[in-house]
């Protein structure tokens, strides 16, 4: 058998899938060349490494957050067609989850999730008239703001990111959330949370004072990605505001120079 | 009771019987998560939307006796969300540095220990699709066939994709223990 051959059988030869025959030609050739013997080595070596990785144990709140799913499932198989309106049900499952001790900080996301089916539940099996539904779907939305406002509190940043996400889906966001998110934008510990609210508000920039609130946190941006990201909005959108607080980053010496670059770019854009 | 015998017992309404899937699977699944994203709370995350999921999609279970095949389509397909959802960056490497918890065994050597970590680090910085062969392969003892009927390839494709991801791994592990020992 040639080299290459032989090595393409090396993962089975080591994890001992490999028929006799094969096998028996693997380890004649590789006790006679040096190349092939060597990268059997090799990869024997990560191979049974692999191996040794521990399994760990998931922390404790995993098997509790899959009950309570699991009840919040039954509940909704059983009532979906009953008249009892959803709002006062949803507030039920989510006083389960929302973290009345610090203990239970599993993430909202979940009940979002059931939400969602229930939801959807009531569609397929609702009969009743078109309005009902309509009403639902506002409940719906209205229960959808009032989860990612939570969710932008969340002490995980990956529960956060969810919140700020979720935020892309409401159309007519009100103020107290578009300040929740502007908050979000000048205060959270996390970079990746920070730039992901920048994508999130483009849509809403055509709100002055969003425009607005995007130049000052340019100027308090520490993170040169974040900064990066808010020149680079600000840019698209052409705001004029901006040009004095493109100019001081360009002339401030600490900025970096990547920075820069991205702010003279801006400028001529907005210019 | 078989995994089968339980989920289609979910399958025809009996969804408590989802428990005792939960409490064999949910460890493995998990281990399985860290792997691939090398983040905790992220796969805390996707074990539980593993389950949501066998809830939500029971009517596609076919009863044809291979309960593991259909759940790592499930398991596959929610990891593939999470990551169009979390774009990659946000998930990878957050916290690799200390993937391995606490303290090594007493029988365990410091050096194996970090070895292992370079490992995992380096396990995170292959492409996903290798990333997905090996853990296929070497976590969840795949056999070559099942794997290519899950990717839509022929073993042939699937032998091949196997070696090049061992190299690389292989690569990448020497080449962050710094020693090139091992030049390939
Ligand atoms: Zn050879």
């Amino acid at each position: 058998m040639k080299c290459e051959t032989i090595q393409a059988n090396i993962p089975e030869y080591l994890s001992g899938t490999l028929d006799s025959e094969t096998s028996q030609q693997v380890k004649m050739h590789i006790s006679e060349c040096t190349t092939c013997r060597q990268k059997v080595e090799a990869m024997n070596l990560v191979w049974s490494k692999l191996e040794q990785i521990p399994e760990e144990e998931p922390g404790f709140a995993v098997r509790s957050r899959f009950y309570h799913m699991l009840e919040a499932y039954k509940i909704g198989m059983n009532n979906a067609p009953a008249k009892k309106a959803v709002i006062e049900r949803v507030n039920e499952w989510l006083a389960v989850w929302w973290p009345r001790k610090p203990v239970f900080q599993f993430g909202i996301t979940v009940a979002v999730l059931i939400l969602g089916i229930l939801i959807g539940f009531r569609m397929n099996f609702g009969t009743g008239p078109k309005n009902e539904i309509t009403q639902l779907k506002d409940e719906m939305s209205e229960m959808r703001q009032l989860v990612t406002l939570s969710l932008l509190t969340r002490p995980s940043a990956i529960d956060r990111l969810q919140g700020v996400a979720m935020s892309k889906d409401i159309i007519n966001p009100d103020e107290k959330h578009l300040s929740a998110l502007i908050n979000t934008l000048n205060t959270d510990p996390n970079v990746n949370v920070r730039l992901a609210v920048v994508t999130a508000l483009e849509q809403f920039s055509d709100t002055l004072w969003v425009r607005n609130e995007l130049v000052q946190s340019l100027e308090h941006q520490q993170s040169p990605l974040v900064q990066i990201y808010l020149i680079d909005l600000l840019a698209k959108i052409r705001e004029q505001n901006a040009l004095e607080t493109l100019k001081t980053i360009i002339d401030n010496p600490e900025t970096m120079e990547p920075v820069k670059k991205r702010a003279r770019l801006g400028m001529e854009k907005i210019i | 009771m078989t995994d089968n015998e339980l989920m289609l017992a979910v399958r025809g309404g009996d969804i408590d019987k989802l428990g005792q899937l939960f409490e064999t699977h949910h460890k493995r699944l998990y281990n399985f998560f860290r792997q691939h994203t090398g983040n905790r709370q992220a796969s805390e995350d996707l074990v539980q939307e593993v389950f949501l999921r066998m809830l939500k999609y029971r009517h596609t279970y076919k009863g044809d006796g291979n309960f593991e095949s259909w759940m790592y389509g499930i398991t596959r397909n929610a990891r593939i969300d999470y990551y169009r959802e979390h774009s990659v960056e946000y998930v990878d490497l957050e916290e690799t540095g200390n993937l391995i918890r606490d303290t090594p065994g007493p029988e365990e050597s410091f050096s194996q220990k970090s070895d292992i970590a370079v490992l995992q680090r380096a396990l995170l910085k292959l492409p996903e699709d290798k990333r997905e062969l090996l853990v296929m392969s070497r976590f969840n003892n795949m056999r070559y066939k099942e794997i290519g009927k899950i990717l839509g390839c022929t073993v042939g494709a699937v032998k091949v994709r196997m070696y090049r991801a061992m190299k690389e791994l292989t690569d990448t592990f020497m080449e962050l223990t710094g020693g090139g020992h091992h030049e390939m």
